[in-house]
């Protein structure tokens, strides 16, 4: 499976021209606003014919300026999902998410996604009834019911609350790792596409800047001034113990126990976690008598400086966790690669994803 | 006033109103739908010059417009003494001529109804449908028209009140034979050209009627597809 392609397209005084390769798995987007990423997308999905080069999805030709071929939207088989939903209002849930089905579908596969995604008890609702979670739910299964051969998402969740989107993006994962659809997932998080993806593409003024891996394109570049929200670890950890007369659930960061707030009759084996950078306080002695539940010894790493903050990369076991500090107690503190640290984490602060 | 509502002249006018109002604005639906969705979607060289010469009826004066109907229509007209031959098909001077000229000049207000209505439904929901695997075709009958729907049915009544109302084009294509082309306006004219005023309050309450029904009709549906009703404000 791979999508290969090599286009320019002008769109007024924009010209986007870039090249590149998606193969199985998540393919990150990166760029500022108007740096071409829907764009993109738009080209790849066949709304709009570029001016030169050549699209290819598997054996594929979708579009070729030698051959003089464009293919329709609809023989592309290429979904894709919107921030705003663009779900057909006058359709009910399970109008919308048929709409597109292929006779060959399994019932299985239908009723697979529509229990991931959990949106049984929504099927006969009008999307106008629905919250903007659900609506993005809605829209990813009726973009996966088609079977496409790959997916794309424009920033699917950028509109959503936090807890909607982490829900989404796990969900994402498992229908990729699940179903072996690749996607290609624009975004301007670096925590989703840290989380998400294999490789990231950086994109600036209609421009391939970088294409890597998330952690190179991420931490070694300045893309970190880009970002315009809060920085997440997110962390898949194997539950150690769950002390349900506390309430908390005793993770494993590999030979350290991570305690977070958590209260389930199950026992589930992994949980998905997501800690705020700016959550975590960094102390050089190892601190007593503090309502905190988790006080962990950690080594420096690396550190980021990017614009007014400093993102701290910590060992913790055989995890790593970013801190975000401000540049005042970076200095004050005299913090350097190697050094020993104890990091301060409330039970609390620690939220769980699934 | 009751010995006019006794008038058979009087019940042919209302009824060929009533006919050509309905009639015309069925006619217009295909027109609209085919001239409005061009102007809504596509764009091409010469678009502004035939939109203009598509809208021209609304501001030509109707007589203008009823005497351009006669010379392409009239029977010493070659495509009219062709209707008439091939298909014994004739609108001078009869009830037919004053259906031509409802749905001619009435026609502009469908094309813009649906010009209106296209542009009202969000052209993305066209590009997910059709990323969907439907056609053209199948994204135009299950998501541009419903969706377009109610501007539609709006569309209809407008064409519908605007057909009650006419009079210049009428006239001169059809004529103003009382029970064979006379409608409720041309009849009126007639009864006060003669000064028999007592008798044409029984056809201004129908056309009254008639016209305040199509625009109150129009103005709800209007609402309801989203746009903006004739004297509505804006909703916030």
């Amino acid at each position: 499976m791979f999508v290969r392609f090599n286009i320019i397209s002008k769109v007024g005084e924009f010209e986007l021209n870039i090249a590149g390769e998606f193969k199985d798995g998540i393919t990150g987007i990166f760029g500022p606003s108007g740096s071409g990423k829907t764009t993109l997308l738009k080209c790849l999905s066949g709304v709009i014919t570029p001016d030169n080069g050549k699209i290819m999805v598997n054996e594929q030709v979708c579009y070729s300026s030698d051959k003089e071929q464009s293919l329709p939207l609809e023989e592309r088989r290429i979904g894709m999902v919107w921030q705003d939903t663009l779900l057909f209002p006058h359709m009910t849930v399970e109008e919308n998410i048929l709409y597109g089905r292929r006779e060959d579908n399994r019932q299985s596969f239908i009723a697979s996604v529509i229990d991931i995604f959990e949106i049984r008890r929504l099927l006969n609702r009008m999307p106008a009834n629905l919250s903007g979670g659900e609506k993005q739910r809605v829209a990813i299964v009726r973009a996966l019911l088609p079977e496409p051969q790959l997916l794309l998402f424009d920033e699917p969740v950028a509109s959503l609350d936090m807890r909607s989107r982490q829900k989404i993006i796990s969900y994402l994962k498992s229908v990729n790792e699940q179903h072996k659809i690749p996607i290609c997932y624009v975004s301007h998080s670096v925590s989703e596409l840290m989380f998400l993806c294999q490789e990231v593409m950086v994109i600036e003024d209609g421009r391939r800047v970088r294409f890597d891996s998330p952690e190179k394109v991420f931490i070694n570049e300045k893309q970190l001034a880009l970002m315009d929200e809060d920085f997440e670890n997110i962390l898949e950890l194997p539950v150690k113990n769950m002390r349900r007369e506390e309430q908390v659930a005793e993770l494993d960061l590999g030979g350290v126990i991570l305690k977070a707030v958590y209260h389930t009759a199950e026992n589930p084996p992994l949980l998905k976690v997501g800690i705020r950078a700016k959550d975590i306080l960094i102390a050089t002695e190892k601190i007593k008598g503090i309502s905190a539940r988790n006080i962990l010894s950690a080594i420096i790493e690396k550190v980021e400086r990017t614009g007014d903050m400093v993102l701290v990369s910590c060992r913790v076991g055989e995890r790593q966790l970013w801190v975000e500090i401000t540049p005042g107690s970076f200095r004050e503190l005299n913090l350097h690669i190697s050094q020993i640290v104890y990091l301060i984490i409330k039970a609390r602060s620690i939220t769980v994803l699934d | 006033m009751v010995s006019s509502l006794s008038n058979p002249d009087m019940w042919f006018a209302v009824g060929l109103s009533l006919l050509c109002g309905l009639l015309s604005a069925t006619l217009c639906i295909p027109w609209g739908i085919f001239w409005g969705w061009i102007f809504a979607r596509k764009s091409f060289s010469g678009k502004v010059v035939l939109q203009t010469i598509l809208y021209l009826p609304l501001v030509l004066p109707p007589v203008l417009t009823g005497y351009f109907l006669l010379l392409v229509f009239g029977r010493n007209s070659p495509f009219g003494s062709f209707l008439f031959q091939t298909f014994k098909l004739s609108f001078v001077l009869d009830w037919k001529g004053a259906l031509l000229a409802s749905v001619v000049v009435s026609s502009p207000f469908m094309i813009e109804a649906m010009r209106q209505a296209f542009l009202n439904v969000d052209e993305r929901l066209e590009w997910v449908s059709r990323g969907l695997g439907a056609d053209t075709w199948k994204t135009f009958a299950k998501i541009t028209m419903p969706l377009a729907r109610n501007g539609l049915i709006a569309g209809f009544f407008l064409v519908f009140a605007r057909s009650i109302g006419e009079f210049g084009a009428t006239i001169v294509l059809a004529g103003n034979i009382p029970g064979k082309t006379q409608t409720i306006p041309l009849a009126i004219f007639s009864q006060i050209y003669n000064g028999e005023e007592h008798a044409i309050w029984p056809l201004i309450i129908f056309a009254v009627i008639f016209s305040y029904g199509g625009l109150a009709f129009n103005n709800y549906f209007l609402r309801r597809s989203g746009s903006c009703g004739a004297f509505m404000e804006p909703r916030k």
